[in-house]
């Protein structure tokens, strides 16, 4: 069930000559079974159609197409083995890939994702004026950096559903 | 070679996976972090041209070559050791550790300096 939404998005793909071609407006639908397959303890706690599920005027539901994006790129960094970064990298922990597609869904779509060689994935946002807003997943907290203007603060906080909500809402006003 | 360096010597890295970490033409400071005690490993560029160094760095590693200076490593307040490996699973006379990036700031620092070889 988990490679359904995979097929879909390289089916998407191999019908566009590039990346480019696929603009923002442009989504890809999606069963809502793919969605539980990731996310049971979302789509146990919350009725269909959560902010994090998108629902078009028929009924039917998709994710963002850079949120798709961005959770093939986290499957990708899933399958990575030993020396994944020629370095001695070791496979990142499931937890934190796990998280990864959590926070994926719920922040705003236009986030970029990458990994890390101290067992983290990184989580950023940019303005075009260099404002910066950037969260690293651990396996036990996650560490929150933001950069406005010459201000820069660096936070530490445990996975619990106040600090990922208040996250949220800070992130979504830094995209604005 | 010994633990001393030009304010200008390049120090090389490369970027793998080379797919994971471009941003708008340059790469995010998730390339530039690692376990604390390990420290980032990179090839010092010594009495080499830039072309001669990058060569060699891609002589072992594939993916993008980028740089950051010796300055550019004391300006963000990263200590650069030379530690040479002559073991018989590796032997690398250049490989350097830039150590202490404690802060994201820091591997911030490093994304917006280096320059890219490719």
């Amino acid at each position: 069930m988990k490679s359904r939404w995979r097929e879909q998005w390289q089916q998407k793909r191999s019908k566009s000559e590039s990346w480019d071609n696929m603009s923002a407006t442009a989504y890809l639908f999606c069963s809502a079974d793919a969605y539980q397959h990731h996310l049971p303890a979302y789509t146990a706690s919350s009725p269909a159609g959560t902010k994090y599920v998108h629902v078009n005027k028929a009924g039917e539901e998709y994710l963002p197409v850079r949120k798709l994006i961005n959770l093939v790129k986290i499957a990708e960094i899933e399958r990575m083995g030993d020396n994944w970064n020629g370095y001695g990298a070791e496979p990142l922990p499931h937890d934190v890939i796990r998280r990864a597609e959590e926070f994926v869904l719920r922040l705003p779509e236009d986030a970029f994702v990458s990994p890390t060689a101290r067992d983290s994935i990184q989580i950023e946002f940019e303005k075009r004026n260099g404002d910066y807003f950037e969260i690293e997943l651990f396996t036990d907290h996650f560490s929150v950096y933001v950069v406005r203007g010459d201000h820069e603060s660096e936070h530490d906080y445990p996975y619990e559903e106040l600090h990922i909500k208040r996250l949220t809402e800070e992130v979504e006003g830094f995209c604005g | 070679m010994d633990n001393t360096f030009a304010e200008d010597e390049r120090l090389f890295r490369a970027v793998i996976p080379d797919n994971m970490y471009w941003k708008d033409g340059r790469p995010t400071s998730a390339a530039f972090k690692t376990r604390e005690t390990d420290g980032l490993s990179t090839d010092r560029q010594g009495e080499r041209t830039v072309e001669e160094a990058v060569a060699y760095l891609h002589s072992h590693l594939k993916g993008s070559a980028v740089s950051v200076t010796y300055n550019d490593c004391c300006c963000a307040g990263v200590d650069v050791v030379y530690s040479p490996v002559s073991t018989p699973e590796d032997d690398n006379p250049y490989h350097t550790l830039l150590q202490g990036i404690k802060t994201k700031g820091q591997a911030r620092a490093l994304a917006q300096q280096c320059m890219i070889h490719d």
